[in-house]
């Protein structure tokens, strides 16, 4: 594990969050991951697929968890799963601090 | 008495020449009267005293539009009117009679009246007849019966006309078409989607059709997508009388009905809070049923709506909230007690995806408290 892989499974205990995963655009490759995000390959589908206008971020309230997607310019994208009861402040925080750790 | 006067934009038949209206009634002040209305909008006018005299004109020119008292006898201006639609089928006529019965009117409008109004004629009405007329300046008019409500759309669609369609009888309301696209629909307090749904289950009635005029709009998608999803919805309602469980959501303080929201209320909310957001009423298949509020047409909202909505379902079945950045569009998706309401804006830069955060977060307050008050 490479320290920048070791700071993101920090960040992700420490941010309280269910589950992270930064993945490749290209190739959907799990570039870096702590836990699981639960139908994580349909959501790539549906997030990266060809739109007149491509997805750029994504918050979804649910009752098993919120959901946070951002598609980074660096040819990744960060889905990060969180508590229900977290504030969605927290959420966009965490999202944009491992965004860093993994140099997106 | 021969007059003419600037171009009618209402009016496209005549081409290179203004059109021609023959006004015929025994009366001199009535015709004098009609002709003056009728030269202030841009028609060449003929009158005559009574029907023989009209039957002349109607033979010997290329009338546009004809105006007869109804209630002239021999001939009268019954016979007038089956007179025109024999000999001159492109002639539109209008009927005005001071003391009609009903039967007469009834017989008017079987002879090729297209509008039968009552003297003294009104600007406003003379106005809207004409329009008709106008309207009709091709294609057939009259009465038919044992036609559907769904066949009649489809053959305006298919013909791409722009008209309203007045359904009369159990439920009372009705359908704007414009280029054969719905646009809006009406029926008792309801409009958009819920309007087009009751209409759309009604067992019988009468049908009218009258002219486009500015309609508002309040169904968005296809022509096919809209009467599909529609006909799909009253399908299923008829063979699934039983309520079908669904997931309680976080906020959902009741399933299904949203009958008890305000949806004014939620427009007086949003122009009040949030002026610059258009809000959508959705469906559960992420179709625009109706628009809340609009200040600026967003012509990607639909496609977001949707993408929102299968990106949540995807995510978490029983979601209550979604935001979804894409493009240029922003979209937030709230379902509270029922009701699910798409909140939507171009996007802009960081500071102005904040704001909009900013605006839903209040909304979703705003609205969860709506809802708890009406338990």
């Amino acid at each position: 594990m490479n320290p920048s892989e070791d700071a993101f499974r920090a960040a992700v205990s420490d941010g309280g969050a269910l589950a992270a995963v930064v993945v490749d655009r290209e190739t959907r490759a799990v570039l870096v991951g702590s836990g699981e995000i639960p139908n994580l390959a349909r959501l790539l589908d549906l997030l990266l697929q060809t739109q007149p206008e491509p997805a750029r971020e994504l918050y979804v309230g649910g009752r098993e968890r919120s959901l946070y997607c951002s598609v980074l310019g660096s040819g990744k994208a960060i889905i990060l799963a969180m508590p229900p009861a977290a504030s969605v402040a927290l959420g966009w925080a965490l999202v944009r601090h491992l965004s860093g750790t993994v140099g997106a | 008495m021969t007059g003419s006067a600037a171009s009618n934009p209402h009016l496209t038949l005549a081409v290179g020449q203004p059109p021609l209206a023959v006004i015929v009634d025994v009366d001199q002040g009535v015709r004098a009267a009609i002709s003056e209305f009728m030269i202030a909008r841009g028609y060449r006018v003929e009158v005559a005293e009574d029907a023989r005299a009209a039957t002349a004109l109607l033979l010997r020119t290329g009338v546009d539009v004809l105006i007869s008292d109804l209630s002239m006898r021999d001939p009268g201006g019954v016979d007038l009117f089956a007179f025109a639609r024999a000999s001159a089928p492109m002639t539109r006529s209008i009927a005005i009679a001071s003391n009609a019965s009903v039967e007469d009117r009834e017989t008017a409008l079987r002879n090729g009246a297209l509008r039968v109004l009552s003297k003294p004629v009104s600007p406003r009405e003379l106005t809207e007849a004409l329009k008709v007329a106008n309207a009709c300046d091709e294609g057939f008019h009259g009465f038919l019966h044992g036609l559907s409500l769904v066949d009649l759309l489809q053959m305006y669609h298919l013909s791409a006309k722009s008209l309203v369609i007045e359904v009369h009888g159990e439920v009372e309301g009705s359908i704007a078409l414009s280029e054969g696209e719905f646009v809006h629909a009406q029926a008792g307090s309801k409009v958009g989607m819920a309007a087009l749904l009751m209409l759309l289950k009604a067992r019988g009635g009468s049908l009218e059709t009258s002219v486009l005029g500015q309609a508002q709009r309040t169904i968005r998608g296809s022509f096919e997508h809209v009467l599909l999803d529609s006909l799909r919805s009253l399908d299923e309602g008829r063979r699934a009388p039983v309520p079908v469980p669904v997931p309680v959501l976080d906020l959902a303080l009741d399933e299904e009905d949203d009958a008890g929201f305000d949806v004014a209320r939620i427009a007086s909310w949003l122009n009040e809070n949030a002026p610059q957001l258009s809000a959508y009423r959705v469906d559960g298949k992420a179709v625009v049923t109706e628009i809340i509020a609009e200040p600026t047409p967003a012509a990607g909202a639909p496609r977001a709506i949707a993408l929102a909505q299968s990106l949540a379902e995807a995510s978490d079945a029983s979601f209550h909230s979604v935001e979804l950045l894409a493009g240029s569009t922003m979209v937030a998706l709230l379902r509270v007690s029922g009701l699910t309401v798409a909140l939507a804006r171009a996007a802009g830069d960081d500071s102005e995806v904040r704001r909009f955060r900013a605006a839903y977060a209040q909304f979703t307050r705003w609205l969860t408290a709506e809802a708890g008050a009406r338990q």
